[in-house]
């Protein structure tokens, strides 16, 4: 079991781990990124609904993509959680829910990653972790049930007995609050 | 051309989370693949993902799982990938439409073409579950009317060329429109240039009136 501090920690060393799998193959890099986020991953697959086996099962659909695609990882664009919950979302929908996932098209290759920029990618991302964490119960709840349990806006509203319009204006404040912690760096 | 109308936060959130219907996601992701504001919301929205990932129950992998994987890469030749028809990708090209629509199309369908649905209106019909949604493309002649009518369910609209207005304005290239059980509207199909676009019917349309119903008739609904 990986400790809170090893976690927060390694978040810094996460895209080496990426970066070393990409350029070298890196096995052993391949490994400590399992380690570190495998648990995870299972545990969101599970919240979603799969079961212990099938979790396992697509925790190592997940993690053979990342060995596959880490060389499309963009530090610029975000931190690796982000680039996990996007590949763990997408195999989510693929295997259990049977759907294709539509990826909208990347944009045309920029230039190498500056190394600030993927400074700038982690600040932004702790101090979004910190701003969700300091959303309002009821606002966070909904995130949560989203991006947690994939759950769509009207089976939350029905799950807490809200109406549809309640729970679309507590994801409105949400965000609005989210942004205005993000300094409006992400956002155009 | 910067589009003017665009996803709601809300409706972005469920894409993100993965939780939207696949036909509301492949209606979305088009007009995200077009709008550099809504995609960069959405990097925004898929970091929250990232956030909850990192804080999610850390649940152990079955023993030897690990091993398990490394002795995969071995032999791991990648993903298959699926081979391209080169009708369909003409045919989006021809048009500018966004090539995740690619998966979605049945084999063969690009080769066929467009195919008539009512005087005025071409489709090309899309697979994108559940059922009972109807997904397709749609080639609209200039200056057609199409009449009054509510929705049996929500209703996604993605122009990819030429332009439509009703009661909320001018929908043109990269523009979407995301209309409510019991919104009713008539809509026009600007004259000079045919209309290419997405439409995503969640429930069946509901002509108002007797050329509507005609119409309907028709295009067998």
């Amino acid at each position: 079991m990986v400790s809170v501090s090893a976690l927060l920690a390694s978040n810094d060393d996460a895209p080496a781990l990426v970066a070393a799998i990409a350029l070298r193959r890196d096995r052993d890099a391949f490994a400590r990124l399992f380690e570190l986020y495998a648990p995870r991953i299972k545990g969101q697959l599970m919240a979603r609904g799969a079961g212990a086996a099938l979790a396992d099962e697509l925790t190592q659909e997940v993690m053979l993509t990342v060995w596959r695609k880490a060389d499309q990882f963009d530090g610029a664009r975000g931190l690796v959680t982000t680039w996990l919950f996007t590949i763990t979302r997408n195999c989510f929908i693929t295997h259990v829910r049977r759907q294709r996932w539509p990826e909208p098209e990347p944009e045309p290759p920029t230039a190498p990653t500056a190394p600030d920029e993927q400074l700038a990618a982690a600040r932004d991302a702790r101090e979004l972790r910190q701003a969700m964490g300091e959303l309002p119960h009821e606002q966070r709840e909904i995130l949560v049930g989203a991006y947690d349990r994939g759950r769509s806006l009207s089976e939350l509203a029905e799950e807490k007995g809200l109406p549809l319009g309640t729970v679309k204006t507590r994801v409105r404040l949400a965000m609005a609050r989210l942004r205005e912690r993000l300094t409006g760096k992400v956002e155009p | 051309m910067t589009p003017v109308h665009h996803v709601s936060e809300e409706e972005l959130v469920e894409f993100a989370a993965g939780a939207s219907s696949e036909p509301a996601a492949v209606a979305v992701a088009c007009h995200a693949a077009l709008c550099a504001a809504c995609g960069a919301r959405l990097r925004t929205l898929d970091a929250i993902g990232g956030a909850s990932l990192a804080a999610a129950t850390a649940e152990p992998t079955a023993p030897g799982a690990l091993d398990g994987l490394l002795a995969r890469l071995d032999d791991d030749g990648g993903p298959r990938a699926a081979p391209v028809d080169p009708a369909a990708l003409r045919l989006l090209d021809a048009h500018a439409i966004p090539r995740l629509v690619l998966p979605y199309l049945a084999p063969g369908a690009a080769a066929s073409g467009w195919r008539r649905l009512v005087p005025g209106i071409t489709r090309i019909d899309l697979r994108a579950g559940p059922t009972g949604a109807v997904v397709r493309l749609v080639n609209l002649r200039p200056g057609l009317e199409i009449p009054l009518h509510d929705h049996g369910g929500v209703e996604y609209t993605v122009i990819f060329a030429g332009a439509l207005t009703d009661d909320q304005g001018r929908f043109a290239r990269g523009d979407i429109s995301i209309r409510a059980v019991g919104e009713r509207h008539v809509q026009h199909v600007t004259a000079g240039e045919p209309c290419v676009a997405l439409v995503v019917n969640e429930g069946p349309l509901e002509p108002l009136t007797w050329k509507g119903k005609a119409l309907s008739i028709l295009a067998g609904r």
